[in-house]
């Protein structure tokens, strides 16, 4: 605590949190975590996937209210804080979804939060107009004030949240994983504006697992692991592999499982395949028996080749050899047919029908393979395979008439490998096969995965957890900017020298 | 992109709207040149002030998402209700107007209770529209168990035969009648809610994402609340000027008007999904819809065949404005 | 003897499951069962006789083949409003062929009627590959594309009538035929409906676009995901929409011998009604065929009710207001979780499904 010459109590931290704690339904999602956050100060917590980060955010905003613990913002003590508490005391969140009007202009959608709190009865589009103008100049970016926001790209959309939250005079902004959906030059632009949100003494909490930018945007550097904070401290004390170390907490990633790869063979072989403004020229071979790995950020082009690769979308150009057949996918459909199958990021919404019971989920994609010329199903197979696929699995559930909803994340996982096995398929696209899923269901699918290798079954997992690919794969491409950038032997790397290449220009 | 760019008037939809009913003026006007007399152009707003004053109303609720199909039902039961009171007090001259008001009251409670539904238990629009929509048209029915109108006082029989101003020319007198005021009184009010409030803005906002707009703080009551109350004010009045015409108490046309309603919404660019819709666009779809329904018979095309070459253009209409939509709001991946 | 009752009380707990997950069935079922007992009461001399069964049953024909054509297209998460409006335009082309306005050429009646039926699913197909169309291709929210296409119907079967109406007096047999009974006691009528049913039934549950469709109206994103072709699904749905819908046309022009274009304004919202009793909400993929044949029996045993009763169509229409907006309440998560509360206070089971150890689901964790 300072004290100013007047004997006033200065704070030193403009948010402090303290001893939080917080359960959803008897899982404890934060342990006793405490976040200090100075003003004007880059803060930025770091941890894996599931470590309790964005549910942390959601309670010093006031979205969650802690179960015990103490906030306290700008001198102000809380035990139970709403949203629009902290909204006014200076807390702003940019969500992921940003949470912007696309129906609605650029300057509009900067002042209408603005309009809203001042509780203006009038909407006046020339006020609008010059506070849009006002923000967009002081923080020194170019936007066309009038473009309706549907219009306009994902970088330029976080601008437009970015610049609403300032002119709620905001003290701290709140950013989850900011530059998801950025490309390098708009990751450039991001950390700019940063740099004058800091000049204007706003502090600022990203959350983020990317190490290339907690280093390069913030000063503070708070490592959560298991819904508890394991370390904290300047940025300046921590390297790379201390930072790793704390994230994860061990030191080395396991070897692979040993497999026997077949090289004469390539199950998927890939040339100059390009996607317009997403990736280009990516050319590689998938191998009988291998796990193969492709990792890098989010905007490196990883999802759009995956979905490229299933049909999807459609390439704009290269070729595709599915055991030596050439592949030309209109649609996800010919993907299926050729017997390839997608293991999406999304479980919730790409992978599952969440209120259709398991067994409807796991003959979700064999319906059009068990059905006669007249489109009828023929059920017994069905139901064979079905139940053949969840035996195979162990999906631990009471009845396979149970809704797909009713399971946990592992389980849940397991259903949507049913489901792709039973189409029986040539080769399994993984994107990010783990997410969400507790730590004892990731080494078990990690078996199943690698089993399917052992089965034949050519198997490509897409990934940005780095010691999941070190792990579970046995060789791994590295995408950049949309390109591959580097191939390498997954005994031969360790998980520093993979973060280091996954942001090399 | 330039923060100081000036605004572009680029020929927007609204501008392709307005485009296409010249175009199909121009061709009506080809075949049968009486299609631009005063007389008949003054005819095509005067009949187009029923439906364009509920074509208002219904265009407020749509943008927040909603369809409601139930605003014939709001304003027969609005308005026969308030004639009703008014026989029970007896009528009065200048009544006229006060009847408006109260037919406008009546209808926005009728739309506040729709409006409760959708907001308070989350239900679809449509669903209660079309429950509620038969509770309204029979309740009231079987409560007094009438069935027909009385006669109405002169005043309101003249509403569509008073002119407010009369031309005469050649083909015979022109005028424009009273209705049409209620009508400008409608889109009036309307536009200024939606462009010059923060509640219609924030109806903008509901239509473009509900839970955004909760996140930025509006009073999402209030804004429900407007949006119903004012379709349903709207109904209620459109019903009086139903009843100034009729006096049945229900009738098939009025279900009639109601689709026409919808089809001059959707024509006017109004887009449920995303929460678009100018009351510039509704209008030319207003006097669209009252262009081909008072003037298919003028080129030609006998009365029966109207409903098909009105649902053709709203077919077409729909399907050119969503593709664009979808085409446009794609590119920005 | 601890073994016995172990076996006793899991026996238990999966029947009571079951019957949870079959709870929307098992409600009808006793609220059908309760009504017939009520209205029986009620009025013993009219009600349960073989004249009020074929009268119910000669309505439900009209009532059950449009809440059919709704139902196809409500499971995949949409809703067909122009289903009355292709009925009408199937049946004005009918109705045409029929009085020999086109097809001139045809002579024996037989051929016309056979011609004329043709002619009708014909159209009823096509107005529905146009809704398909729109929607599945260019990707339209159903509602809007059946509220357009509802007025485009509507005004072709207008087109054909004339504004007025067609009035079948060359063929009495097709209104025989329409208004005939098996037996004297099912309404040939009934029987078509019921042979809809069937197909439906089949459709729904034995083809893979009736389960396809189910999976769109459950989560189109995923059948994405599954590589399923929407489009073909789609399409199939409003086509067998479309076709139930001619059929309903001209079950309307057998019975009553006469086509009008604007025939039928509520029963687009009566099929809605029945729907949502049976237990879909507009969220789609739930819904069983058998669900919807109970909801239609009760819905007609009210009619009839109130009919015998002899209480004014307009009664009739604001209870079906009234039940509509009951229906939809009561399956809000407010009331649900109002239940839940009486429930627990009732000492009743918990709510079933899985016993897999209370598992929660997560992707992308707290």
């Amino acid at each position: 605590m300072g004290f100013t010459g007047d004997g006033e109590e200065l704070n030193e931290f403009y948010l402090e949190a303290r001893g939080i704690k917080k359960s959803f339904g008897g899982i404890l999602a934060l342990r006793e975590v405490s976040l200090r956050i100075r003003p004007g100060e880059a803060h930025c917590l770091v941890g894996e996937n599931g470590c309790g980060k964005s549910t942390l955010i959601k309670v010093i905003s006031g979205v969650y209210a802690p179960d015990e613990g103490r906030i306290v913002i700008d001198g102000n003590p809380f035990k139970k804080l709403s949203p629009s508490e902290s909204m006014a005391l200076g807390v702003q969140v940019i969500y992921q979804d940003f949470s912007l009007f696309g129906n609605l202009t650029v300057s509009e959608n900067i002042a209408m939060a603005y309009n809203v709190s001042s509780g203006f009865k009038f909407s006046n589009k020339k006020r609008d107009l010059e506070l849009a103008r006002g923000i967009l100049d002081e923080i020194n970016v170019q936007l066309n004030p009038f473009t309706e926001v549907a219009k306009i790209s994902v970088a330029q959309r976080q601008i437009v949240a970015i610049c609403r939250a300032l002119l709620q005079n905001a003290k701290l902004v709140i950013m989850d994983e900011p530059t998801t959906a950025l490309t390098t030059k708009e990751i450039d632009s991001l950390f700019r504006i940063i740099d004058g949100l800091k000049k204007k003494n706003v502090a600022l909490l990203f959350v983020s697992h990317k190490l290339d930018e907690v280093f390069e945007v913030s000063e503070y550097v708070n490592i959560m692991r298991n819904g508890t904070n394991v370390m904290e401290g300047p940025t300046s004390e921590f390297d790379r592999s201390k930072m790793i170390y704390h994230m994860t907490g061990r030191e080395i990633a396991e070897k692979s499982h040993a497999l026997e790869i077949d090289r004469n063979t390539p199950i998927l072989r890939v040339k100059g395949l390009s996607r317009k403004n997403e990736f280009k020229n990516v050319s590689f071979e998938a191998y009988r028996g291998e796990v193969l790995g492709i990792t890098g950020l989010l905007g490196s082009g990883r999802t759009p080749l995956a979905e490229t690769l299933f049909g999807i979308v459609r390439k704009t150009d290269g070729e595709m050899y599915l055991n030596g057949r050439r592949l030309e996918l209109r649609n996800a459909g010919d993907a299926v047919r050729a017997g390839i199958g997608y293991v999406p990021e999304d479980r919730l919404t790409q992978g599952l029908f969440l209120n259709v019971s398991i067994y409807r989920n796991i003959a979700a994609t064999i319906l059009s393979m068990y059905s006669n010329k007249f489109s009828f199903m023929n059920k017994r197979k069905i139901s064979a395979a079905v139940r053949q696929q969840a035996k195979g699995l162990a999906i631990k559930a009471a009845s396979l008439e149970a809704p797909a909803s009713s399971l946990s994340g592992g389980n849940q996982q397991r259903v949507v490998l049913a489901k792709w096995l039973a189409a029986q398929p040539k080769l399994l696209i993984f994107n990010c096969p783990t997410v969400g899923v507790d730590v004892g269901s990731k080494s078990e699918i990690h078996e199943i995965i690698a089993s399917f290798a052992r089965q034949g079954i050519g198997v490509v997992v897409i990934s940005d957890d780095l010691p999941e690919i070190l792990s579970l794969c046995n060789r791994v491409l590295v995408m950049n900017v949309g390109e591959i950038t580097g191939e390498y032997q997954a005994g031969d790397i360790d998980e520093t020298f993979l973060q280091g290449q996954l942001v090399k220009v | 992109m330039n923060t100081q760019a000036k605004k572009t008037w680029r020929l927007g939809d609204d501008g392709v709207r307005v485009g296409a009913f010249f175009v199909i003026l121009g061709i009506f006007a080809l075949i049968n040149p009486t299609v631009l007399s005063l007389v008949n152009l003054f005819a095509i707003v005067n009949n187009a002030c029923f439906i364009g004053v509920m074509t208002m109303g219904l265009m407020i609720v749509m943008i927040t998402g909603n369809l409601d199909l139930s605003l014939a039902s709001i304003g027969l039961t609005s308005a026969f209700s308030t004639i009703m009171l008014y026989q029970a007090w007896g009528w009065e001259e200048g009544g006229m107007y006060l009847m408006f008001v109260i037919a406008g009251a009546a209808g926005a409670v009728c739309g506040l209770i729709n409006g409760f539904f959708v907001y308070k238990l989350g239900i679809p629009g449509i669903i209660v529209s079309l429950g509620m929509g038969q509770v309204y048209n029979t309740l009231l029915l079987i409560l007094t168990g009438v069935t027909y109108i009385p006669v109405l006082p002169e005043g309101m029989r003249r509403l569509n035969r008073t002119f407010i101003l009369q031309v005469e020319t050649a083909l015979g007198t022109a005028g424009i009648c009273f209705a049409v005021l209620i009508f400008a009184a409608a889109v009036l009010l309307v536009w200024f809610v939606l462009n010059k409030t923060m509640v219609g803005r924030g109806i903008y906002a509901l239509g473009g994402d509900k839970v955004a707009a909760a996140r930025v703080g509006f009073n999402i009551p209030l804004l429900y609340g407007t949006a119903y109350g004012i379709m349903g004010m709207l109904a209620g009045m459109a019903g009086m000027m139903f009843y100034a015409n009729n006096t049945l108490f229900q009738s098939d046309w009025i279900l009639v008007e109601q689709g026409n309603a919808t089809a001059a919404a959707i024509f006017g660019g109004v887009i449920m999904k995303n929460g678009k819709g100018t009351v510039g666009g509704v209008v030319v779809g207003i006097l669209l819809i009252g262009l081909i329904q008072n003037n298919l018979y003028l080129i030609g095309i006998p009365s029966y065949a109207q409903k098909v070459v009105v649902g053709f253009i709203i077919l077409t209409s729909v399907a050119m404005a969503s593709f664009n939509q979808l085409r446009e709001w794609g590119k920005s991946r | 003897m601890n073994k016995a009752t172990n076996e006793d009380r899991r026996v238990w707990v999966e029947l009571r499951d079951s019957i949870f997950r079959e709870r929307r069935t098992v409600g009808l079922l006793v609220v059908l069962v309760a009504l017939a007992f009520v209205m029986s009461l009620l009025n013993p001399r009219n009600f349960p006789t073989i004249p009020n069964m074929r009268s119910m049953m000669l309505q439900m024909a009209e009532t059950g083949i449009f809440t059919l054509a709704m139902f196809v297209i409500m499971i995949s998460g949409g809703l067909n409003l122009s289903i009355v409006s292709a009925a009408n335009f199937s049946a004005a082309c009918m109705a045409s062929v029929v009085t020999g306005k086109i097809f001139t050429g045809i002579e024996s009646p037989a051929g016309k009627v056979a011609v004329g039926v043709a002619l009708a699913i014909c159209v009823g197909a096509l107005c529905g590959s146009l809704n398909g169309f729109f929607v599945s291709k260019l990707r339209l929210n159903a509602l809007l594309v059946t509220t357009a296409s509802s007025q485009l119907f509507e005004g072709a079967a207008q087109l054909i009538t004339k504004g007025g109406s067609i009035v079948n007096s060359q063929i009495p047999s097709i209104t025989t035929f329409g208004n005939g009974a098996v037996f004297g006691v099912l309404p040939n009528a009934f029987l078509m409906t019921l042979a809809c049913y069937v197909a439906a039934a089949l459709f729904v549950n034995n083809t893979k676009y009736g389960e396809n469709s189910r999976l769109l109206g459950a989560n189109e994103t995923a059948t994405l995901y599954c590589g399923n072709n929407n489009v073909r699904t789609l399409m199939t749905a409003y086509m067998l929409s479309g076709i139930f819908s001619a059929v309903g046309g001209i079950t309307v022009f057998a019975k009553m011998g006469i086509v009008r274009s604007e025939y039928g304004s509520s029963l687009s919202s009566q099929a809605l009604l029945t729907l949502v009793f049976a237990g879909l909400m507009i969220v789609g993929g739930t819904g069983k065929v058998f669900n919807v044949i109970l909801s239609l029996v009760i819905l007609q045993m009210v009619a009839s009710g109130f009919n015998l009763a002899r209480l004014t169509a307009y009664s009739k229409s604001l209870c079906w207001g009234v039940m509509l907006m009951f229906i939809v309440i009561m399956s809000t998560p407010q009331a649900e979780g109002f239940f839940r509360v009486f429930g627990k206070l009732l000492g009743s089971g918990k709510k079933g499904g899985s016993d897999a150890g209370g598992d929660t689901a997560g992707a992308r964790g707290p």
